[in-house]
């Protein structure tokens, strides 16, 4: 396991940490728009992921990690409906390829953990 | 990278608290080499008794941090308590069966000033929203499962209370955090509580009466 990155994920299949991500994103012009991000919660599949811009179901991101150094593409498969109190919405995402060194952890499996 | 290493057993509760906050939280440079959190490469030595009163401490006069730090390194501090990374987190210290159930059932007790007194005023990013998802997420994966009893009923059970007593301030930030939690708990008494919190609350938004529901069922993200 790389540093100590959710050195204590016992047997989740995800854990809850905040992870610093860059999110890049389509623009209407087809630009490429970056924003920062984070994650706050990781498993081998994806993540769910706090950030400010309005992003639709479906649409793909590229996401960088900024701890690890990794970028996966992914897709949004979750939209939270209400924004946090400080402003940001969440969104579930899905590599679109396995990606299992994105986030730097080492995933035991779960018995009911639940794919994001 | 070798872990730095921090020896807290000789540390004051005010110089704990420094340990946890002060920190220098780096500007999102696109140009900076990685960016990692300080407390994910760090290695701590500790009293756990000592340590978990002091989070009590913390959690029952909790209107000193704001004084003293920015919203980002709140964020980020209170992102080390709840989290697995940092060795004497919160997190950490209740999954530590030979410090007294006493201590740590307290300080679960204590995180209802914390959100009464601190959460419910300090709009932060994410802590707050994942506080309970931190501490409760075992018993959603089947890690803990109350039907085997001993701690991992008892544990439930306090944090349950607290929840309910979360659940009830008058402040969104403060219920979406704590229906987050339920909705990983899987404590019996939920269905009921959030039945009662919902004819409370009639007026509650279209989403926000969805998201309680979904926590009733346990179906939340």
């Amino acid at each position: 396991m790389p540093e100590r990155n959710g050195a204590e994920t016992r047997r989740s299949g995800r854990v809850t940490l905040r992870v610093p991500l860059k999110i890049y994103e389509r623009d209407s012009n087809n630009r490429f728009l970056e924003e920062e991000a984070y994650a706050v919660n990781v498993s081998l599949w994806g993540g769910l992921i706090a950030f400010g811009a309005a992003v639709d179901r479906d649409q793909k991101l590229f996401v960088f990690n900024q701890a690890t150094g990794e970028i996966a593409q992914s897709q949004v498969v979750y939209l939270r409906p209400m924004r946090l109190a400080g402003g940001l919405g969440l969104a579930a995402i899905k590599f679109l390829e396995p990606s299992p060194g994105f986030w730097g952890v080492v995933f035991p499996s779960c018995s009911r953990a639940q794919r994001t | 990278m070798k872990p730095s290493g921090v020896d807290l057993t000789d540390y004051s509760f005010d110089q704990f608290v420094t340990f946890l906050f002060a920190r220098e939280i780096p500007e999102a440079d696109p140009e900076s080499e990685k960016r990692k959190p300080w407390y994910w490469n760090i290695e701590v030595t500790f009293i756990p008794e000592q340590i978990c009163k002091y989070y009590t401490q913390l959690f029952q006069q909790p209107e000193m941090v704001v004084e003293r730090f920015s919203k980002a390194q709140l964020e980020e501090g209170f992102w080390a308590i709840q989290g697995p990374n940092l060795d004497c987190s919160v997190h950490r210290l209740l999954e530590d069966t030979d410090l007294p159930f006493a201590v740590r059932a307290e300080c679960i007790r204590s995180m209802f000033e914390l959100f009464k007194r601190l959460f419910a005023f300090e709009f932060l990013d994410t802590s707050v929203f994942m506080w309970w998802d931190s501490l409760c997420y075992d018993w959603h994966c089947g890690n803990r499962n109350r039907e085997l009893g001993g701690e991992d009923l008892r544990l439930q059970d306090v944090l349950f209370e607290t929840l309910a007593k979360i659940l009830f301030l008058d402040s969104e930030p403060c219920q979406g955090a704590a229906l987050h939690g339920l909705g990983h708990l899987h404590h019996p008494g939920t269905g009921e509580l959030i039945e009662r919190y919902l004819q409370e609350r009639p007026s509650l938004t279209k989403e926000r009466k969805a998201y309680a529901l979904a926590a009733a069922k346990f179906q939340v993200m």
